[in-house]
């Protein structure tokens, strides 16, 4: 999910300047939306124009003014973020993707069985794309000039992404919510800023309990829409002209049904993991209302479907807003961040595999 | 100098320093509580001014000032052209509505215009080879989930097979494909294209058609998707829409993944329906060019339609993946389908109302007589088969102009009462040629009849106004038909004269000339209508007459053809002549014209000269020959019944007058001819019939012979009054005879 800020390392602090009492010696953070729905609109019509006019080339300068546009307008204890990545390095590796996509949908239409060996090879390849991607977001990512970084390894990232998934698969999906929390662990506790870096405890039993509660929360929700929906198409006593709706009122039931489930899986495991992350010196701590959050999601889909799509930047501050609105992070006082001074660039190209596949990279 | 608040961080570490920027020629100096350090300005790095996002200014050796000072930071440097723009765009509320109407217009010329332009360019290059493994895997895959093994018989399979073969080997350019039978209960009667053009149907369709016709319907349909490349076109569209969707909702794509898959479903439905249309089309075109009739398609997916009812119902049209079948059927009963829809020309009337109507000519020809009829009973669906199959066996073999000329000039003798009848065609098929051209056919005709037969310096301004006004009507309907089929052969033939008489530039026949006789390159009357339009009189000259008869005289095979054009030319010369009187010299050049070729219209005017030069005999004996050849100019039977009143010979007279009132039952000149013949042959009954009709057309000497007759008793049964009442209508007229005779009836009536 690309929410615009670095989720997992950017919740530092400095010395104190008068703040919320938290324990002897402490002090509690929550960070600020300063921007507005209106001015994300502008930006994000301008850069959509330009985009189509472009044919997709003014993305990458599109995507940079996009994230510039949400760091700068977030802030903590007073400081905004900041981001540089390149424009022209986002395009090369956009560019890169593009190839990729192409070739994989021809492939795979003209020659059927080249989808099993692109899979394969992506598998294979997607612990380094991850790691890559990662990489470039945190390093450019700055808060207070000091650069974040992401110290996984593509080693470890194999460990989890394809012997976790494997587990997963064996299990018939069972293991799935013990391999979301070691992946999210994973990332969160390879993020630093400067020389900070940051530690996750994720319990797996809880992401079972939480899976387990948002299924028979799906099936409570499902089973009467779905029976609901037989029985209305099995019923002639529909007027022949709104008949159809037979058909699309259950489609849309079932719909907002899967969003409260997803916000409620969102939230709770959103929790989880902040509440579980730690630094030297630092607590974080997330309190996102399940209910509250579907209600948005909800929201934001009736909006951006009414006006076919133009509510979009209204729908993501919003959903932004709420999301820093819950987020807390309480440091010692006079904690500081050292700089790394070993932080090399490097390239955007996994970064941007992960945006066109659409790969739930941001956690 | 210039003095700038900010708050700086060396690089090293997070603490925050509140300093002041100061910028002198090429130094940037900071200044702070413990800090003081000056750096080359050239070497300061500034972020991009987003919002009012702070600013950030990166400093040489890894430090950064931040401030949210925009302004100050916009004056104190040089910001590059670019930059201010993006930033006005991106601050005031003005562009940003411009840019949505700007980002809606960009949408849809992609969608609409680029995308299906380029993916069918690059779905034409990609050889139906490439899709071979898919196609082979397809097959595969529905084989072992939907298909059993075929029970039609062998020798009923070869049937079809033979017959489809047939039919595919007229498609062009030629289309790969191969037939492949399977029964599936589970599908049902159903066709389908697949990769590398295989095309599969079940034994359920073959059963569920009434005949093989209906079975090649439907495989020409499938033919269509694989000469469009539909599978190509599908996976090309598939890719194309799924990047510029995730373009515009890039941002929401994980919260809201059903409203960004939505508008992908959409288009690709939008896109699958078009293809339908155009396999629908092309299924049409091809059965028309093998001879079977397209009705034969509606018919078949009327029947698929019905099975299919209970399903359809349910979902909304848009969700459906092919058109609606009323909507596809109209295609097949139309002549090629286009989305053109119609305007109705209601609330264009008035106008021409001003001139009354002539009269229309009665068609004698079978065909204009079945189509005037089916028009008369509003039988379009009838109409659009009997036309389009003239066009479609023009399109099969151009030598048969004549036959189309001849069918949609019907159009040319309907009554101005039948023109809410060719409107309401037009708009129940709006992409219908043959209703177009009908109609287009039926303004031109309005239009010369508004203009009369006189020589145009005697016709009253409001005919010439009536007649543009008709002509542009004509042009609008002829224009509009153009883009419905391949070879608008007929559209550009009649365009030719519309464009001259509507007062048109003369470049334009020109251009319709040259498109159309590639589709007819033999047609005679697509010649002489150009050889009009190079007359003098619409600007041309002889010379160029000249130089395009020798043209024509190469191109044409049949020699009577090109005799027929070459003939135009003293025929052309001798009616100048004759408008300046010169009668011989005229008399002459149409001899000479007669000589090449003895054309109709020729006879007729040679007939005049010969009127004027008081040789009656030879006169009437041309009127005789050309109304033999073709009764369908008014010219002509006005004059042969001239001609015929100076002729001695009655019943030869008769003869003619019968061919003449056969077409125009509305000539009481031609009844009073004909009945003083037969009162002078002493055949009283028919002379009195003919007295009686001409009266009833309100002529008075017909009128005046009337009332005599029944005055009299001859012919018909003694009627005194209304005999006295015939004559008085004459008198009212102002007929002298009729005068004197109902005085002489009156008198007589007293002296009883």
């Amino acid at each position: 999910m690309d929410s615009g800020i670095p989720l997992a390392p950017a919740r530092p602090g400095d010395p104190p300047s008068g703040a919320h009492p938290g324990a002897a010696g402490e002090r509690t953070l929550r960070p600020e939306f300063t921007g507005s729905a209106g001015e994300y609109f502008r930006i994000w019509i301008v850069n959509l124009f330009f985009t189509l006019i472009t044919l997709g080339i003014y993305s990458a300068w599109a995507k940079v003014r996009k994230k510039r546009y949400f760091y700068g307008s977030t802030r903590l204890d007073g400081d905004s973020f900041d981001y540089f990545g390149s424009p022209k390095v986002i395009l090369k590796g956009r560019i890169v993707a593009f190839i990729i996509f192409v070739t994989y949908a021809f492939a795979s239409e003209l020659y059927p069985p080249a989808t099993y060996a692109f899979w394969a090879v992506a598998i294979l390849v997607l612990p380094w794309l991850i790691v890559r991607a990662f990489t470039f977001n945190a390093r450019n990512s700055a808060y207070r000039g000091l650069r974040f970084d992401f110290s996984g390894t593509t080693g470890r990232a194999a460990r989890i992404y394809i012997g976790m998934l494997i587990v997963a698969v064996l299990t018939l999906g069972l293991a799935y919510p013990w391999f979301v929390a070691r992946q999210k662990a994973f990332v969160v506790s390879h993020h630093a800023l400067g020389t900070t870096g940051f530690g996750c405890r994720i319990s797996a039993g809880d992401y079972f309990a939480i899976y387990l509660i948002g299924g028979l929360i799906l099936m409570a929700l499902v089973v009467p829409i779905s029976v609901g929906m037989g029985f209305a198409m099995t019923m002639p006593w529909l007027p022949e002209s709104i008949a159809w709706l037979g058909f699309v009122v259950p489609m849309v039931l079932i719909y907002a049904a899967y969003a409260v489930v997803y916000a409620y899986i969102q939230a709770r495991t959103a929790n989880l993991m902040w509440n579980g992350t730690y630094g030297p010196g630092i607590r974080c701590s997330s309190s996102l209302g399940a209910w509250k959050l579907a209600r948005l999601y909800i929201g934001n889909a009736v909006a951006v479907a009414a006006t076919a799509g133009f509510l979009i930047p209204w729908a993501v501050v919003r959903t932004l807003r709420y999301r820093l609105e819950n987020f807390a992070v309480t440091v010692e006082e006079g904690i500081r961040f050292e700089a790394n001074p070993a932080l090399e660039r490097v390239g955007a190209t996994g970064q941007e595999l992960g945006d066109i596949f659409n790969l739930d990279l941001g956690i | 100098m210039s003095v700038l608040q900010a708050d700086y961080f060396d690089g090293k570490n997070s603490l925050k320093r509140p300093v002041s920027v100061l910028i002198t020629g090429n130094k940037l100096k900071v200044v702070g509580r413990d800090v003081d350090v000056e750096f080359d300005a050239r070497g300061v790095r500034r972020s991009l001014r987003i919002a009012n996002t702070p600013r950030w200014l990166y400093l040489p050796g890894g430090g950064a000032c931040v401030t949210a000072d925009n302004d100050a930071v916009d004056r104190m440097t040089r910001d590059r052209h670019y930059e201010r723009v993006l930033h006005t765009w991106e601050s005031r509320p003005v562009y940003a509505v411009l840019a949505i109407g700007l980002v809606v217009a960009a949408l849809w010329v992609l969608l609409y215009r680029v995308l299906p332009v380029a993916i069918e360019q690059i779905a034409n290059r990609i050889p139906v080879e490439a899709e071979a493994a898919l196609g082979r895997e397809t097959l595969a895959g529905i084989d072992r989930s939907l298909m059993k093994p075929s029970k039609l018989p062998p020798v009923r399979q070869k049937t079809l097979t033979t017959k489809f073969e047939a039919m595919a080997r007229l498609a062009d350019p030629p289309v790969p494909y191969r037939l492949e039978f399977r029964a599936s209960p589970i599908i049902g009667p159903n066709a389908f294209a697949l990769p590398s053009g295989i095309i599969v149907m079940t034994d359920e369709l073959v059963k569920r058609a009434r005949n093989d016709q209906e079975v090649l319907a439907v495989l020409a349909h499938e033919l269509g998707h694989v000469h469009h490349r539909h599978t190509m076109r599908r996976l090309l569209e598939g890719s194309a829409t799924a990047l510029i969707i995730a373009a515009v909702t890039g941002d929401i794509a994980s919260t809201t993944s059903l409203a960004a898959a939505a508008p992908t479903l959409l288009l690709q439905a939008k896109y699958s329906r078009d293809n339908e249309r155009e396999a629908d089309a092309y299924a049409v075109a091809l059965m028309r060019k093998a001879g079977i009739e397209p009705r034969h398609f509606a018919t078949i997916l009327a029947r698929l339609e019905d099975d299919d009812e209970p399903r359809r119902g349910i979902f909304p049209s848009f969700l459906l993946s092919h058109p609606p079948t009323d909507e596809r059927a109209s295609l097949s009963g139309g002549v090629l389908p286009d989305a053109q829809t119609g305007e109705t020309t209601a609330g264009e009337e008035g106008g021409d109302a001003a001139v009354a109507e002539s009269p229309k000519l009665v068609a004698v020809d079978p065909v204009q007589r079945q189509i005037i009829d089916l028009l008369g009973k509003r039988d379009y669906e009838a109409l659009e088969r009997l036309l389009g199959g003239h066009q479609w066996a023009f399109e099969a073999d151009p030598g048969t102009t004549r036959q189309l000329e001849n069918a949609f000039g019907a159009f040319r003798k309907v009554p101005r009462s039948g023109e809410a009848a060719l409107t309401e065609w037009v708009g129940k098929y709006p992409a219908s040629y043959a209703a177009l051209v009908a109609r287009g056919s039926y303004y031109y005709a309005q239009g010369l009849d508004a203009r009369g037969t006189a020589f145009i310096k005697d016709t009253p301004d409001e005919n010439v106004e009536a007649m543009r006004n008709y002509m542009a009507k004509a042009r609008r309907d002829l224009e509009r038909s153009l883009k419905l089929t391949q070879k608008p052969y007929l559209s550009r033939l009649l365009l030719m004269s519309v464009t001259r008489l509507a007062g048109g530039r003369r470049g334009g026949a020109k251009a319709q000339y040259a498109e159309a006789v590639k589709l007819a390159p033999q047609s005679v009357e697509l010649r002489l209508a150009y050889l009009s339009s190079l007359e003098p009189r619409w600007g041309g000259s002889l010379a160029e007459m000249e130089a395009f008869v020798a043209e024509s005289r190469a191109q044409l095979k049949d020699p009577e053809s090109a005799a027929r054009v070459a003939a135009r030319i003293p025929a052309y010369r001798a009616h100048e002549r004759q408008q300046d009187k010169d009668f011989t010299q005229a008399l002459q050049l149409y001899d000479e014209s007669i000589a090449l070729y003895a054309d109709a219209r020729a006879l007729c005017e040679r007939s005049y000269v010969l009127s004027q030069l008081k040789r009656d005999a030879e006169a009437f004996a041309d009127v005789k020959l050309a109304l033999s050849k073709v009764r369908d100019t008014r010219y002509c039977l006005e004059r042969a019944v001239s001609a015929a009143a100076r002729s001695n010979a009655a019943e030869d007279v008769i003869e003619v007058l019968n061919l003449v009132i056969e077409v125009d039952p509305r000539s009481h000149h031609a009844y009073n001819q004909r009945g003083w013949r037969h009162q002078q042959q002493g055949r009283q009954e028919l002379a009195f019939r003919d007295y009686l009709a001409s009266a009833k057309l309100g002529d008075a000497w017909g009128q005046l012979q009337a009332g005599k007759f029944y005055w009299a008793g001859r012919g018909t049964r003694e009627d005194r009054e209304e005999g006295l009442a015939w004559l008085r209508k004459s008198a009212e007229q102002d007929n002298a005879d009729a005068k004197v005779s109902l005085q002489q009836a009156l008198e007589q009536m007293g002296k009883k």
